[in-house]
């Protein structure tokens, strides 16, 4: 008997320990391509539910839910008025963020330069 | 075999290291000095800050894609009242690129930051410390630019959205608001 033939007749013998380790395996393998598609598709650094992000979570501000804004019906100035505060508090609410800009990575905010010395 | 792996490591040591600016070249001893001693200060100053801007970086992208969203529903809005109004769909697709441009913007920064909070023995390669520190400020400035740039693109869609009100229904834009 060829030693396929011995794995065979192997495997048939035990059917049921054989698909429990394909499901392991087939597992594994999967977890790994998900795990690195999260990593290089960049996901990985917007994903807030990290570790050590427990105290970020809580500085998350929800949008203002006035995205429902249908898609048919008449325009007219009401309607355009509607449209205009919605739009306008989405804006605000823009504005209110952060545009790294700020000096948070200047040699004097890091204690880098000479000026900053005491 | 051994000449290839050292060729294919100093090819990696190479496109891992940052380009040395003018900034760096131009450090006095006393500067090199200082970040040795504060650079492990400054690492943990960055981690803060990094932390921050992780929800700046959130709040940002959900407001980005509910704004996309109202204008999505506008423009649909407009089309079915077959009101021809390109500039607004124009610019809407615009902001919807650069929305992608911010994200990918966003995620070179970060890990440029990280590479930075993390250089071990900073203390020890105080220059290569500051080479990354460096490629890192000209990531958050390019991060900083695609905002200003869908600043800009809003602005424009505000103005076609007045101009808008103006020529089909010939109200005063400024009373409905705007920035």
């Amino acid at each position: 008997m060829s030693r396929v033939e011995q794995l065979k007749a192997l495997a048939l013998r035990h059917q049921l320990t054989v698909a429990i380790l394909a499901t392991i395996v087939i597992a594994i393998i999967m977890t790994a391509i998900s795990l690195s598609l999260y990593a290089s598709s960049g996901t990985l650094q917007l994903d807030l539910s990290r570790p050590g992000y427990e105290s970020a979570r809580k500085d998350i501000t929800k949008p203002e839910d006035d995205t429902d804004f249908a898609a048919t019906g008449v325009i007219d100035q009401q309607v355009l008025e509607d449209y205009q505060r919605r739009f306008d508090n989405q804006r605000n609410s823009l504005n209110s963020f952060s545009k790294f800009k700020d000096k948070g990575l200047d040699d004097d905010s890091l204690t880098l330069s000479p000026n900053t010395q005491n | 075999m051994s000449r290839r792996l050292a060729l294919f490591a100093s090819l990696v040591a190479f496109l891992s290291t940052p380009n040395v600016s003018a900034a760096t070249e131009t450090l006095g001893d006393t500067q090199i000095e200082l970040i040795r001693q504060n650079c492990v200060a400054a690492q943990s100053n960055m981690q803060r800050l990094e932390q921050n801007e992780t929800v700046t970086r959130r709040n940002r992208g959900a407001n980005y894609e509910s704004i996309l969203k109202l204008m999505a529903a506008f423009n649909g809005r407009t089309a079915f009242n077959k009101l021809n109004v390109p500039n607004l769909v124009s610019i809407t697709a615009d902001v919807e690129k650069k929305k992608a441009e911010f994200n990918e913007n966003y995620i070179n920064y970060n890990n440029s930051l990280k590479v930075t909070m993390k250089l071990a023995n900073c203390k020890e390669q105080p220059v290569t410390f500051y080479d990354y520190l460096t490629q890192t400020r000209e990531l958050r400035v390019k991060l900083s630019t695609s905002i200003e740039d869908i600043d800009r693109l809003l602005d424009s869609y505000q103005t076609s959205l007045d101009n808008l009100k103006r020529s089909v229904y010939g109200f005063d834009a400024t009373q409905g608001g705007g920035q």
